[in-house]
């Protein structure tokens, strides 16, 4: 587990001492350090989803030719195999070994249905309606989560802070703009319009899921980000560099972004906990990621059919718990040590 | 306080105008009815469909440009081009022939005066393409309408006889009088002036409240127009007053949109129309008098269904706001009482746990665990939006409650020896208090997104759970009027506690006056 530790301060260039600072001070919070750890662990899973759990081998021999990590390529020259090997019929030269979890996300077994956890040695935590294997739609869901919330927060963030910036820097009818839109969109509940958004679009995806979040929470960033400037542009050292002939850019560069900084690695913080709730709440609502595709919050709707399956609340519920605490937990370290006033 | 109240109130116009652009660019990603990409070809081939899908993009306003209409077009454009068309004899002459007939009457008056004009060749074709409109007043035989030679002369004549009577006051007069006196010569009238007393009729129908006179004025504008009006009747027999009102108001609904085939703007009308004759404006002109249509789920109007869930939904959504001030408050005071000691810790560490998890997973949790009962029905809904957004308000407001403990005056209450609960309640709390009720008009939007979820989960019948049938049913009306309602009371509620804050703390109303008068 050690090894799987967050960014040390060696850690190649460091843009600003803050960050560098922030990150040390994580080391010494037993609870935030626990917290980057679990991060890291299911960010592992994310990345490496098919390794963990795939239907397919992660090596095999099938008809005198040998692949490697089909479970990440799936060359097409494998389609008949599973079936064969589950019916037994394999040629006595072929071979395979197995991801830790032989199971693929969308995999379906009308006979394996509602297990519970650790009926079967092959279903550890248990099956869902449809016969598929929870542990895999978990570590599947993982990257579901993870992906869109890594997109969704990125984007926002980008065009939150440069509006933001744009508005307070520039002033006058940039910022009545900026500030008129951060207003309006205000006013649309998040988790409203990603649904108006998704269930009006003629044909939803993951890339319009985090878009239309990404959409709903960017004035919240620009706000925060526009109040920034605004507060480091009242400073004497701000006048002290016009009155030294520095260019607007120069400013903004120098003085304005690396003060600025701080906030907005906090607020993305936080930003990627609140994409994983409203992620798993519309794909709990099922408008979210579009049916197919393993998600935590689609796990949990499973409950509306199959309502005495109580590990469809708790396995995938716990995994959300697990996440969002964590980041919280990891965004209150980083906001106590970047950005002391905000402190709670 | 008053300019105050004003200004903000002034404010908020902007604000809903944005918020009015926005959601109408929402309908936007509707995906639109095919295209007509060779509507001639479409029109020779099955009139029929071809109506029905000019019907369906109309409907949705989507032959009307989106925010600037620079040519407004009206019964005296739409005549004009069609006549063009038709002596131009290009690839639009067939829909221009179709279009002059469903013109009708109203296209008369700018067709007929110009006969001389045409050449005698187009003067045929034109004469031609108005037989249909002949043969539904009721004018003319068969040889006189369709024959090529003396289609002509007869269309002359006529003008020459009845140009008087395709005038307003004079169409007045006779729906007028037929409203009175209904005889079967009357109807002739109106019938033999065909779409030009269209605007007369949608008038009457609309004053009136008379049964029949309402079933006969229907009678005549179907006549005109070639379309049924279809009431939904699911109780034969019952209420018939009430059915002769749906049919008003279909006519009514019918004619909203295709008015400007039928009515000829004079001058200021055409400035307006520049605005009024475009997508944004008819959507807006309908959403603002709560015209979203009717649900394809169940074809009921979607207005009452609306209300009747916002009634579940903020009844759902104030309860919930409401009982998370009332325990946030008394559980902020206490951690600041005991900081940093056993209570306030276990208090933080189940906070923060709260404040973790997910909406849908603590009211899936309460589904199971609470007694279902009719009582119940909205209180432990509510209840469970409660628990999971209780958190981040007190974790707020303990925090808020810590920073004004630290202030000086409240040093100097303790320093006089005032005891330490008195502190907290009299002196720390009301300036504590502040940022958490503001913060009420921010937290509203969250709070309704809560309830949403809520409501899917305990099944409660809100905006929430038939948004979710909505989806379901393809019902886009439902969707976009939802949206459009929740960002408004969104907003209301921002403006409430804006005005509550600033009757609290009147520097907040100074800040705002001199922000203003900076920005203007």
């Amino acid at each position: 587990m050690r090894t799987e530790a967050p960014p040390s301060s060696n850690f190649a260039p460091v843009p600003a001492a803050g960050v560098r600072q922030a990150i040390g001070r994580l080391r010494q919070s037993p609870l935030a350090f626990a917290g980057a750890i679990v991060l890291a662990c299911f960010a592992f899973f994310a990345v490496f989803a098919d390794l963990f759990a795939s239907d397919f081998p992660l090596l095999c021999r099938f008809r005198n030719a040998t692949y490697v990590l089909p479970n990440v390529t799936h060359p097409p020259a494998l389609a008949e195999f599973n079936e064969l090997r589950a019916a037994g019929q394999l040629s006595p030269g072929d071979w395979a070994i197995n991801p830790p979890i032989p199971f693929g996300a969308a995999q379906e077994s009308k006979d394996e249905a509602l297990l519970p956890p650790l009926s079967r040695r092959a279903h550890l935590l248990g099956t869902d309606g449809h016969g598929r294997d929870v542990l895999a739609r978990l570590v599947h869901g993982t990257r579901t989560s993870f992906g869109v919330a890594l997109f969704a927060v990125i984007a926002f963030i980008g065009v939150g802070s440069v509006l933001g910036a744009l508005g307070g820097f520039l002033g006058g009818i940039v910022d009545g703009f900026v500030s008129r839109t951060i207003e309006i969109l205000s006013a649309f509940p998040t988790l409203v319009l990603v649904l108006v958004v998704q269930a009006l679009l003629p044909n939803p995806t993951r890339t319009t899921l985090f878009a239309a979040i990404a959409l709903a929470r960017w004035p919240e960033i620009a706000r925060l980000v526009r109040a920034e400037v605004l507060v480091v542009l009242s400073n004497d050292y701000i006048v002290a560099a016009r009155a030294l002939g520095a260019s607007p850019w120069r400013v903004l560069v120098r003085h304005i972004i690396p003060n600025a900084r701080a906030p907005i690695v906090v607020a993305a913080m936080f930003g990627v906990a609140q994409v994983v709730l409203i992620e798993a709440s519309l794909s709990f609502l099922r408008v979210g990621v579009p049916p197919g595709i393993a998600s935590w919050g689609e796990m949990l709707s499973e409950l509306r059919d199959y309502s005495s399956a109580w590990w469809l609340l708790v396995v995938p519920g716990l995994a959300i718990f697990a996440v969002v605490s964590s980041l919280n937990l990891v965004g209150e370290a980083l906001r106590d040590t970047l950005d002391p006033r905000l402190r709670m | 306080m008053l300019r105050f109240s004003t200004r903000r109130l002034l404010w908020a116009i902007p604000t809903l105008f944005g918020i009015s652009v926005i959601v109408f660019l929402l309908t936007s990603l509707i995906p639109e009815p095919p295209g007509l990409a060779s509507p001639d070809a479409l029109l020779a081939l099955e009139p029929a469909v071809f109506d029905t899908l000019e019907e369906e993009r109309r409907e949705r306003f989507l032959d009307l440009p989106r925010f600037v209409n620079n040519r407004p077009k009206d019964a005296r454009a739409r005549a004009e081009e069609a006549i063009a068309h038709l002596v131009a004899d290009d690839e639009h002459a067939l829909l221009a022939a179709h279009t002059l007939a469903r013109l009708g009457g109203a296209a008369l008056p700018h067709v007929l005066p110009n006969f001389d004009r045409l050449t005698p060749h187009a003067r045929i074709k034109v004469a031609l393409a108005l037989a249909p409109i002949g043969e539904r007043m009721g004018v003319g035989g068969e040889s006189e309408l369709h024959d090529p030679e003396r289609a002509t002369a007869f269309w002359t004549r006529f003008w020459e006889d009845r140009s008087l009577d395709f005038t307003e006051p004079s169409v007045r007069r006779t729906v007028g009088r037929l409203l009175r006196h209904t005889s079967e010569l009357r109807e002739r009238d109106i019938t033999e002036v065909d779409t030009f007393a269209l605007a007369e009729i949608m008038l009457a129908l609309k004053d009136t409240r008379d049964r029949d006179a309402i079933l006969r004025l229907s009678a005549l504008a179907a006549h005109a127009t070639g379309r049924s009006v279809e009431i939904p009747d699911d109780a034969p027999g019952a209420e018939t007053a009430e059915q002769s009102k749906q049919i008003a108001q279909a006519w009514q609904a019918w004619w909203y949109i295709h008015k400007s085939d039928y009515v000829t703007f004079g001058g200021p009308e055409r400035v307006t129309a520049a605005v009024s004759e475009t997508r944004y404006g008819k959507w807006l002109a309908r959403a603002a008098t709560g015209q979203f249509g009717v649900s394809p789920i169940d074809n009921r109007p979607i207005f009452p269904k609306l209300m009747a869930g916002a009634q579940i939904t903020f009844a759902l959504t104030g309860l919930a706001m409401l009982a998370s001030y009332l325990i946030a408050l008394p559980l902020a005071l206490l951690s600041a009482w005991k900081h940093n000691r056993s209570v306030d810790r276990t208090l933080a560490l189940v906070l923060f746990v709260l404040y973790s998890l997910p909406t849908f997973w603590v009211a899936e949790i309460f589904v199971r665990v609470m007694p279902s009962g009719s009582a119940g029905r909205i209180v432990w809904p509510a209840a469970a939006l409660t628990v999971a957004s209780l958190a981040s308000l007190s974790r707020y407001q303990r925090s808020a409650m810590l920073e004004v403990l630290g202030l000086d005056y409240v040093r100097t209450a303790r320093a006089k020896g005032v005891s330490e609960l008195r502190v907290l309640v009299v002196h720390a709390l009301r300036n504590a208090m502040m940022p958490t009720v503001t913060l009420a008009g921010l937290q509203l939007p969250a709070f309704i997104g809560g309830a949403f979820i809520v409501e899917e989960v305990f099944a409660v019948p809100g905006l929430g759970y038939q948004s979710l049938r909505a989806v379901d049913g393809h019902d886009d009306a439902w969707l976009i009027a939802t949206i459009l309602l929740t960002a408004v009371v969104s907003t209301a509620g921002l403006i409430v506690s804006d005005l509550a804050y600033a009757l609290l703390d009147p520097r907040v109303r100074e800040l705002f006056l001199r922000r203003q008068g900076t920005q203007a």
